[in-house]
């Protein structure tokens, strides 16, 4: 297995981007990897697309974005595993270099979730699960899935209302300091708890947004990392993928994913690293129970310690793991397919320690972890960086 | 970026899937009769819900049908105030996911006043709005 390396990064603002086809917003930050990294457009033979699609008029988006970046000829393909399409995609173009057939790789993920009206975006949302059994008898939405969760977690462990509020405070305040943010505002514990509720316990303030966005990762091989003189390669250490059902009733336990658990896993074997040793996180908080979970089944802290952790503001810059300093899903936006890449381009700059100051980790070890899940832990991808 | 950006509006496309259920038309034709099943593989024993016509552990296609009891324990709940497009009007809703007696859990609306995680609960099998389906009452109610 050849190592891979990070070695341009791109991403386009999030947001409602109106101003933008889905196409135009991939080429965007397809453009912005490709003049970020070392390599030439030619040396492209690989673009993995990651996409979940249905909310778009394109259903085949691929080699659509390939003939608009002048990349026809080259092996693509759209890549699905829900919310987690974009990591789907980093993780086939890490196959790609990793073994040896190619020796560039660009990973892609674009979604256009605003070109439908936000029912019909609700709608296709709560389809990604067991459709038959579960959203076409009962109409179970997202949220819903996530707090049923919630729930559970605050049931066993006395997780409270205010704790998940105050994961959803944090990302807007470091959403607030990144420009490439869906939303600049900060909010208050006060502004989460009053707004409207979406399926309890979770509220408005809890969810992410519904956000257009697209982002681009270019990785080489060491030999190419070599020829091509990169200065600071950032090293896929690790990754590991996992996934659990797709019906929510045949769940083990709601108080934990056991796709994240079993990639983290998987990613810290193959890093040989530990948890504790990661000093910069991207974590998937599409709602704020998510990314309470998410510290717990990673290993940042027991099982149940969770709102502990956020109460004590070990996820801040300055604390024990700063966690999403980028705004997370939560507050810089949750365009579908380019989120996991979206992680990848934020550690790669926290790594190069290139992003805005205001939001930038202190180092030492210089390991970074993103994790993002697809549906509500149907697909998880965990993956460790390096320099 | 402004909400007056201009814009083409795409054709229509209107889905609607027409879903086999063959294999496991039996559910449909218990529920009928007041009954909620489950399948059972002869092979592994492994007990399923959703029912599945052939054993997701070792792939037999040699299963039966089990009548589940009814009586459920509550793992998780959540109730559901924003609905999609093709429930509205039917929020606010209960969701729960119910431990069953004989092992396997199932997810399904709740009727009732009160929830909380470890009650029992009585799982029915329902017809509404002329389609059939299943439903969580508290223990004490034998429904309709
Ligand atoms: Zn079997």
């Amino acid at each position: 297995m050849k190592e891979v390396a990070v070695i341009g990064v791109g991403q386009t603002k999030f947001g409602k981007r109106r101003d933008a086809s889905l196409s135009e917003l991939a080429v965007d930050a397809l453009k912005d990897a490709l003049e970020d990294s070392e390599a030439e457009k030619r040396e492209i033979k690989f673009l993995s697309v990651g996409n979940f699609g249905l909310s778009s008029e394109d259903i085949t988006p691929a080699a659509l974005v390939a003939e608009q970046a002048g990349l026809q000829g080259t092996t693509t393909m759209r890549c699905e595993a829900a919310c987690a399409s974009g990591s789907a995609a980093f993780y086939a173009a890490w196959l790609a270099v990793s073994s040896g057939i190619f020796d560039i790789a660009v990973a892609l993920g674009v979604e256009k979730m605003t070109e439908v009206e936000t029912p019909t975006m609700i709608e296709i949302l709560g389809r990604a699960g067991s459709y038959f059994w579960e959203f076409h008898e009962f109409g179970v939405t997202f949220p819903a899935y996530y707090a049923l969760y919630a729930t559970a977690h605050m049931n066993k462990f006395g997780t409270r209302e205010e704790d998940l509020a105050l994961v959803a405070v944090k990302n807007h305040k470091y959403g607030a300091r990144n420009p490439l943010a869906q939303f600049q505002n900060e909010i208050t514990v006060e502004d989460v708890l009053s707004s409207r509720m979406i399926a309890w316990p979770l509220k408005l303030y809890d969810c992410c947004p519904i956000s257009d966005g697209a982002a681009a990762v270019v990785l080489a091989s060491k030999e190419k990392v070599k020829e091509l003189g990169v200065d600071t390669p950032v090293w896929i250490k690790g990754i590991g993928v996992s996934s659990d059902t797709s019906t929510m009733g045949n769940r083990a336990n709601f108080i934990g994913l056991r796709s994240s658990i079993e990639a983290a896993q998987l990613a810290y074997k193959m890093a040989k690293v530990e948890a504790k040793e990661i000093e910069v996180a991207e974590v998937h908080d599409c709602f704020t129970i998510a990314e309470i979970l998410a510290y717990e089944d990673l290993g940042f802290c027991k099982k149940g310690e969770g709102a502990k952790l956020i109460r004590e503001g070990e996820t801040e810059i300055g604390g024990r793991i700063p966690v999403n300093v980028d705004g997370g899903l939560k507050a810089k936006g949750h365009p579908l397919g380019a989120t996991g890449v979206s992680m990848i381009v934020e550690l790669t700059k926290q790594l190069r320690e290139e992003v805005e100051p205001s939001r930038q980790v202190p180092l030492k070890k210089y390991l970074a972890l993103a994790h993002n899940v697809g549906g509500t832990g149907q697909y998880c991808y965990v993956t460790v960086l390096g320099r | 970026m402004g909400v007056s950006e201009p814009f083409i509006t795409s054709k229509t496309l209107s889905l609607v899937y027409r879903i086999p259920i063959s294999r496991i038309e039996k559910f449909w034709e218990s529920l009928k009769e007041g009954r909620v099943l489950a399948t059972r593989c002869k092979n592994c024993q492994t007990l399923r819900f959703p029912p599945s016509a052939t054993c997701p552990s070792c792939f037999s296609p040699d299963v039966e049908w089990v009548e589940l009891s009814g009586e459920g324990v509550v793992e998780t709940y959540t109730k559901i105030m924003a609905a999609p497009a093709s429930f509205s009007g039917e929020a606010p809703y209960t969701v729960v996911v119910a431990r069953m007696k004989e092992g396997v859990k199932v997810l399904a609306w709740y009727e009732g006043e009160n929830i909380s995680i470890g009650m029992k609960v009585r799982l029915l099998a329902k017809e509404e709005h002329g389609s059939l389906t299943y439903r969580f009452v508290p223990w004490d109610e034998q429904g309709d």
